[in-house]
């Protein structure tokens, strides 16, 4: 596959102005907070992003635990995103992206030479900030990833998965009798379980969300959210959101990122109500952003 | 620290903050006016006690209004939530003062009107008991206000003087109960009249030990920078 990014990790030795020396594994950093969780599903060492000259993420390391939701949170340019889409390469997307450092899922570096990045973006599925159902049916959205996965061919095959992710994206009563008409045609709220069902119908492990109710009105706000909370039994989710109460709310684990550092990490509850970085309080208490 | 982006909600935080200082002064006056009817022939001053509880709950209701009103408008988290809910528990110990100052003053009518044989001296024990307390509540206010930590960690060790005080009036009372020099239900007013002066000082304690939760929330609790 060609790509603009360059991975070199710190094992092959390439490092920049900004990226750690260290070994990946080693933690040395200067973040709050305990990074490491038992059996990670996704581990990040050392990861520095840079879009040509300007490094976006510095030295960050986090572990992402299996079925729980970590928040990502932290003004605008802080670099949470980015980290967010390093974790199924979509940085290999974007011109002059380079990556150092080590990301792993269950246990593999996701940069190795020989990662399928199609394969990887299906364990690793990925909902945006704006709804972006195909302008195809209900069905077909959801069918889609399954069938070119080769994950089914068969019509009752593709059936089962279409219902079961439907259902589990909590959509299945609503469309359950227009599954051919246009997706485009669902309310945005609706849209954006439909995007959830199309991530989970190719059975991944784990989900990545950017600010995924930034265009929903308080009431699809809260389906959703909803349907993160029972999501997550059998998912990992990473979300990137704005809304401090929504971290608040529906993640066990959330980290802040400032100007490309990875600041604090801790349970939520605590992030919440006694962080222990200075630049932590200052944010989620509306004193910076 | 430094002011919210919002800087209305910076304002919201100072008055209230005022509101309960200024419920803490009118709790204060209360205890004052409690321990004087001791001495007074007349019953004024637990009329005035009485009837200025109207002014505490109200003042204590309007807190509770605002601190609700903030919460749900400002959703605050982190030092601004543990500021709010700081500031509902010295509200809360306001409020029991100000029940603690009406019992002194209806018992000390009592004691005063069942012909007490040792009312000056027990007058002299609930002054020096009020004087302690009365300091540690207004000293404590002072060092809310204030963001002292290290006052508020005096007020606290002081308590012990009071309890103390509370003891050797108890021992004199024993004393003069099992000489037979008082009535058994004048010495049973008596130590409950003192025992709520002694409360005063463990609610002004109480105020103390929050002060370090405040103090926090308008300086740094948390670690350096980057």
């Amino acid at each position: 596959m060609s790509t603009s990014m360059e991975h070199q990790n710190a094992q092959g030795g390439a490092t920049s102005a900004g990226a750690s020396a260290s070994a990946p594994g080693a933690l040395e950093t200067s973040t709050v907070g305990v990074l490491t969780v038992d059996n990670p599903v996704v581990s990040a060492r050392h990861v520095n992003v840079f879009y040509g000259a300007k490094q976006a993420i510095r030295d960050v390391s986090l572990d992402i635990a299996a079925n729980a939701v970590i928040a990502l949170i932290g003004p605008s340019g802080c670099g949470k995103s980015t980290f967010l889409r390093s974790i199924n390469r979509m940085n290999d997307t974007i011109p002059h992206a380079r990556i150092t450092g080590e990301i792993t899922l269950d246990g593999r570096d996701i940069y190795d030479r020989s990662q399928d990045v199609v394969q990887l973006r299906a364990r690793i599925g990925m909902v945006f900030q704006k709804p972006n159902p195909f302008p195809k049916s209900i069905y077909e959205n959801v069918a889609y990833g399954p069938r070119i996965h080769g994950l089914a061919t068969a019509r009752p095959d593709l059936d089962e998965i279409v219902q079961t992710s439907l259902k589990k994206a909590g959509l299945w009563d609503e469309v359950k009798d227009r599954l051919d008409q246009s997706g485009t045609g669902l309310s945005g709220g609706q849209q954006q379980r439909l995007c959830i069902a199309r991530a989970i119908a190719v059975d991944p492990e784990v989900i990545l969300m950017d600010e995924p109710c930034s265009a929903l009105d308080p009431i699809a706000t809260a389906r959703v959210e909803d349907l993160i909370d029972e999501l997550r039994q059998n998912y990992t989710i990473v979300i990137v959101t704005h809304n401090m109460q929504q971290a608040a709310r529906v993640s066990q684990r959330t980290a802040y990122f400032h100007l490309g550092d990875l600041i604090e990490v801790g349970p939520t509850n605590e992030i919440f109500t006694n962080p222990r970085h200075r630049l932590t309080e200052d944010y989620i208490t509306g004193r910076f952003g | 620290m430094d002011q919210h982006i919002v800087r209305e909600f910076d304002s919201e935080l100072m008055q209230l903050r005022m509101a309960v200082l200024a419920l803490g002064g009118l709790v204060a006056d209360q205890v004052q006016a409690a321990v004087v009817v001791l001495t007074e022939e007349s019953t004024d001053g637990l009329d005035r006690v009485i009837s200025r509880r109207a002014q505490v709950q109200a003042a204590a209701a309007r807190i509770d209004d605002e601190v609700i009103g903030l919460l749900a408008r400002r959703q605050p988290v982190a030092s601004d939530l543990r500021t709010l809910l700081a500031l509902r528990h010295v509200v809360t110990d306001l409020v029991r003062v100000d029940h603690a100052a009406r019992k002194i003053a209806r018992l000390g009518v009592e004691i005063r009107q069942s012909g007490c044989t040792r009312l000056s001296e027990l007058a002299a024990d609930a002054r020096r008991m009020s004087t302690l307390a009365l300091a540690m509540l207004r000293e404590a206010l002072d060092a809310l206000d204030r963001g002292d930590e290290a006052a508020a960690e005096r007020i606290q060790a002081r308590d012990e003087l009071l309890d103390g005080e509370f003891q050797q009036s108890l021992s004199r009372l024993v004393e003069h109960e099992e000489q037979g020099e008082q009535h058994l239900r004048s010495t049973l007013q008596t130590v409950f009249m003192l025992k709520a002066l002694e409360r005063v000082g463990d609610h002004a304690g109480s105020i103390a030990g929050l002060v370090p939760q405040l103090a926090r929330s308008s300086a740094s609790p948390v670690s350096g920078t980057p």
